[in-house]
């Protein structure tokens, strides 16, 4: 069997100007509709292996998204790094730094005001006797 | 990304139907010299214009006609190629030979023999298939056409169409095992 090769250039040329000379047979009526229809099939396909592949892999699709977990992530290590090298620090004097030594006289303060008011809401409740004689149900059936 | 992959289908599809109606005439009568059989014609003739839809991207515009025939012959030497490896073995003398381009008449007749040996065909069919295929695929109407003039439903006729071409496609590759 001799093997056939492709049309040069050539040869393609004079075989267009010869169907196009002589008379054209015409394509089947429904030709076009049948294109079209299989065109289609074949990009509803492509679209369905695409939205296949972005369910599945959905960060190759949104390098938006890549870039903003890039951000958080390497945030997160540079927290994490400050945080192991925090006992590395030297020791802070309360003394020499005067914005902790306010903290603490403020922090002192709240605790002695806090025990003045369990102070105070004792005295009140041992004037008004709940646990003595008379007022002991009233108290309760109110 | 979406929007833009839609725009490009779109593109695309308005670019196919444009190539589909201005040269489908001449894509199939050049499939038609090539394989004289209708059917493989209209099979490779689709197959060349979906060719072309999948590599618009990559054509740069020039020499249009020339690009999508390029694409339709080297369609019909493969399928040449692979038809003639399904083929019984003969003695080299009895096959047939595609005529080279230099050798005009063969190709014309073997275009219009090819469509007088399916309006013989078409003839040859069962009762209810003959009229309709030859209604179809010689004159060229449509199935709604062919079912106003015979008053049957477009249904049927279609079914009849379908049925017409299935033994057409029978006896085709029949005679293709036996050459």
């Amino acid at each position: 069997m001799k093997e056939e090769k492709y049309l040069s250039d050539e040869e393609l040329l004079r075989l267009i100007s010869d169907v196009e000379k002589n008379e054209l047979i015409n394509a089947p009526c429904d030709l076009a509709e049948k294109i079209m229809a299989q065109f289609e099939e074949e990009e509803k396909t492509k679209q369905i292996k695409l939205n296949q592949e972005e369910k599945a892999f959905p960060l190759r699709q949104n390098k938006e998204y890549i870039q903003y977990c890039f951000r958080v992530f390497t945030s997160v290590a540079a927290a994490i790094l400050i945080l192991f090298s925090i006992p590395s620090l030297p020791d802070v004097d309360t003394a020499s730094r005067p914005s902790l030594r306010i903290f603490a006289e403020q922090e002192e303060g709240k605790e002695r005001d806090k025990k003045n008011i369990s102070g105070a809401l004792l005295e009140v409740f041992d004037s008004r006797s709940i646990f003595t004689g008379d007022n002991r149900f009233k108290f309760f059936t109110r | 990304m979406k929007a833009v992959r839609e725009v490009e289908i779109i593109n695309a599809k308005e670019e196919l139907i444009r190539l589909v109606q201005q040269y489908q005439n001449l894509i199939f009568s050049i499939c038609l010299k090539f394989t004289g059989d209708y059917f493989a014609a209209e099979d490779l003739t689709q197959e060349t214009f979906l060719a072309a839809a999948c590599h618009l991207d990559s054509f740069d515009g020039r020499a249009e006609k020339a690009w999508l025939c390029r694409i339709a012959t080297n369609k019909c030497i493969d399928y040449r190629k692979s038809a003639a490896r399904r083929m019984i073995p003969v003695a080299e003398e009895e096959l047939p030979v595609m005529g080279s381009v230099e050798n005009e008449p063969l190709q014309l007749v073997l275009t219009r023999e090819a469509m007088k040996e399916l309006e013989s065909k078409c003839r040859s069919l069962p009762s209810p298939y003959a009229q309709v295929a030859l209604n179809y695929f010689i004159k060229g109407q449509r199935a709604d056409e062919i079912a106003r003039q015979s008053g049957d439903k477009p249904k049927t006729i279609q079914t009849r169409i379908y049925r017409a071409r299935e033994m057409l496609k029978k006896s085709y590759g029949k005679e293709l095992l036996m050459r």
